[in-house]
């Protein structure tokens, strides 16, 4: 095997503060794990744990692809190089990209783990495994397959709150042996094929690359008799924009993006909206802490969808195109609030639903729906305006890896932490028994958060700087 | 005559005055230029005096200063790394300098009153990947606030023999048929003041010469950068050379060809002067 050729395909693609921090973090993550007793609540994890190894299980098929950069496809490829080495050495990075994800984050269930300790860690090798792989083997595919896999790779763990024990995530439910045996049997699939992908990515990727590009718009979208405000609008609120490069450390992968118009979105969220009402109002007869439960992670994979949609929306503006049209730091402010109004009617029906359930008395319900209402839409254009000092990007190419990941990258993570902070400690004080201390926290940061999203749109300052940043790191 | 009071709109600098002309006459005359470009399409002058920018330690202009006349037609030329897009991202308001002053007419580049009437091509330029060719004309041409959008679009489709691709994503494009996509955008509002970086790369011979001709007969001031000569020499009839961020040489192609020997081409002239600067 070639040292050499890894260590190159490594330090290209992360740089070393980054790896230092991984390593630090996973250390850390494990050190909690092992020194936490098992007093935490372990009805927490048979949801935390089952509903997190879904997410990160259809992750790399809906988003992540491979690791692949343009000068890979254009040097690296034609280069004589022994494939297998080509292959592990990829490997490698989807390990680092996506793999170990799952360290950070269920790392801490292990404190619930401790008497099944040994199938814990199989378990959890497996899955790594699995998830390294699912990106190489799953890139090529028709999205329709993609999506299928997704779905099916989605409810699987969640089978075990049906009692299913045939479950990669069924450790959490006192099923160790055979969550086992499923995730083992899993990787001895999945391993081999992401191994044959990656020994033939060159091949795959232009394959996929035809099949990506060579679509025709089926419906037209017409800005004819518009007017520029018209047309802003026209694209950035009543289309919605969904764009995926994700990895452990909030950027990387290849880049896909997918559109939807809002009143199809809407209607989505209108029927979710219903169920979630009614399960809430007349169905669940779960105690108040697993609801709450509930809502905590829905409001974590909310959060989530945020950072998916942000993404995309500098990466695919144009300097020289809409920019040009009118003052840049207007058009920046124009395309900013549109988008933000758009995320906010998309999340109203649930915002709705759940001021009804707070309605009937269950306050944490409120907390949700400021934080879908007024937080989320505020934390798109914090984000926007983060990402793009930190770590810039635009789109040139699709299915390709923008470029090396390194540390200010993890600077766009930093302000969904408010977010995730109000959340938590608004549950902790629910948890207390002072809802009214949680409303005026939740009432406070969303406030906050608005304000902070209104001064960043309106400082033209602030907005120049941000164009000044984009033209100077190659925007085009 | 009521003269308007100095406008934010047009943004003048009194650097520019001339010290025998009084600050009354200058108004008015600056008032009476942009309403003129408004009103009855008068390409504007393109004008950099002094302009200085650095991108950290690096400067990429120093002192920078040419003018183009109303109408005028002329090519940027320099080595590698001379500063020619960087001068056309501070005309078009993309950048700004760190010192000194570009206008387009009487305007500032950022301003809306500029942006109005520029056009704007750069080098490697990418048209929106998620659209379609024909959302992407409609969309900058809505945005430019053109009024017959979708009979504009129709124009140019045609011209550019785009009409095949009319529905098709930007992504499946070749990168010619991605530049005369770009080509259009650029266009698309019959700018009066065009500013175009390699405009004729990836294009084939036919094409280049359908947007030669188009570009030939647009009413606008035309600045083009480029490595090509010949691209140069079709386009325009005069040259600003630039090197290591200022202008080196400045005159008319036939100034330019009488610099070299019978015979010599004009290519081998520019080259000498440009090595002789490096």
């Amino acid at each position: 095997m070639s040292y050499k050729l890894l260590k190159f395909i490594i330090l290209s693609r992360f740089s070393k503060q980054l790896l230092a921090l991984m390593l630090v973090l996973m250390v850390y993550a494990l050190f909690i794990s092992f020194e936490t007793g098992s007093t935490t609540s372990t009805s927490i994890y048979y949801y935390y744990g089952p509903a997190f190894v879904a997410f990160f299980l259809i992750l790399p098929i809906l988003s992540g692809g491979i690791a692949v950069m343009k000068s890979d496809r254009d040097f690296l490829f034609t280069l004589p190089i022994k494939r297998s080495d080509l292959a592990f050495s990829l490997f490698v990075v989807q390990l680092l990209s996506f793999g170990l994800i799952i360290i950070y984050v269920l790392a801490y269930s292990f404190s619930s783990l401790k008497p099944v300790f040994v199938y814990a860690l199989i378990d959890f090798a497996a899955l790594i495994l699995v998830i390294t792989s699912l990106g190489p083997i799953t890139y090529s595919l028709k999205i329709q397959w993609r999506i299928l896999l997704a779905i099916v790779l989605a409810i699987w763990p969640l089978s075990v709150f049906v009692g299913f024990p045939f479950s990669p995530a069924a450790i959490y439910s006192g099923h160790p042996l055979y969550a086992d045996i499923t995730s083992i049997i899993l990787a001895v699939i999945t391993v081999p094929l992401a191994f044959r992908s990656l020994s033939r990515v060159d091949l795959d990727m232009m394959k996929t690359f035809t099949r990506y590009s060579s679509g025709q718009v089926r419906h037209v979208r017409r800005f004819s008799g518009m007017s520029p405000n018209g047309a802003i609008f026209a694209e950035n609120f009543f289309v919605v924009e969904i764009s995926g490069r994700m990895n452990s450390m909030g950027g990387g992968g290849s880049y896909r993006s997918g559109r939807f118009r809002l009143w199809k979105g809407v209607l989505v969220t209108a029927v979710l909206a219903a169920v979630y009402y009614y399960m809430f109002t007349y169905r669940l007869t779960m105690s108040l802490h697993t609801q709450e439960m509930a809502v905590l992670i829905i409001s974590i994979y909310s959060i989530i969808f945020v950072m998916f949609t942000t993404m995309g929306i500098l990466g695919n503006e144009r300097l020289w195109l809409g920019f040009m049209t009118r003052n840049p730091t207007r058009y920046l402010r124009d395309i900013l609030v549109a988008k933000s109004l758009s995320m906010a009617t998309l999340l109203s029906p649930l915002a709705v639903a759940n001021f009804l359930i707070a309605y009937h008395g269950n306050e944490q319900a409120l907390n949700f729906g400021l934080l879908l209402l007024v937080a989320i839409p505020s934390l798109i254009i914090i984000v926007v305006f983060m990402s793009a000092f930190l770590y810039p990007f635009q789109i040139k190419e699709d299915l390709m890896m923008p470029g090396q990941f390194n540390l200010r990258q993890m600077g766009t993570l930093l302000p969904a932490l408010p977010v995730w902070f109000l959340v938590a400690l608004s549950f902790g004080v629910l948890e207390a028994g002072l809802t009214l201390a949680a409303i005026i926290i939740t009432l406070l940061t969303s406030v906050i958060m608005a304000g902070i999203a209104l001064a960043m749109i309106y400082s033209k300052s602030m907005g120049q700087k941000l164009i000044d940043k984009l033209v100077t790191v190659g925007f085009v | 005559m009521t003269v308007p009071a100095p406008t934010n709109r047009t943004g003048m600098s009194m650097s520019f005055l001339n010290p025998a002309q009084s600050v009354t006459e200058f108004k008015l005359e600056s008032w009476m230029e942009s309403e003129r470009m408004e009103k009855s399409l008068v390409p504007p002058s393109i004008e950099l005096n002094n302009i200085s920018k650095s991108y950290g330690n690096v400067q990429a202009l120093k002192g920078l200063s040419f003018r183009l006349e109303p109408g005028e037609r002329c090519a940027l030329l320099g080595p590698n790394g001379a500063g020619k897009t960087t001068t056309l991202k501070i005309l078009v308001g993309l950048l700004t300098p760190n010192s000194g002053e570009a206008k387009i007419g009487n305007y500032s580049p950022s301003s809306e009153d500029a942006r109005r009437i520029m056009g704007y091509l750069p080098d490697d330029a990418s048209p929106y990947r998620s659209f379609s060719v024909r959302e992407n004309m409609e969309y900058i041409g809505a945005l430019r606030g053109v009024e017959d959008v979708s009979d504009r679009v129709d124009r140019l489709l045609d011209l550019l023999q785009l009409r095949e691709y009319e529905k098709a994503k930007v992504g499946r494009l070749s990168r010619g048929n991605v530049q005369k996509l770009a080509l259009s955008l650029a266009i698309i509002h019959e700018p009066l003041a065009l500013l175009l970086d390699e405009p004729l790369n990836y294009l084939d011979i036919p094409t280049q010469e359908t947007v030669i001709d188009q570009l030939k007969n647009l009413n606008s001031t035309l600045l083009v950068s480029t490595h090509i000569m010949e691209v140069a020499t079709r386009l325009t009839e005069r040259v600003v050379m630039i090197s290591h961020g200022s202008v080196v040489w400045s005159g008319t192609l036939n100034d330019l060809k009488k610099l070299g020997k019978d015979g010599e081409p004009v290519e081998k002239i520019v080259a000498r002067m440009l090595t002789d600067v490096l």
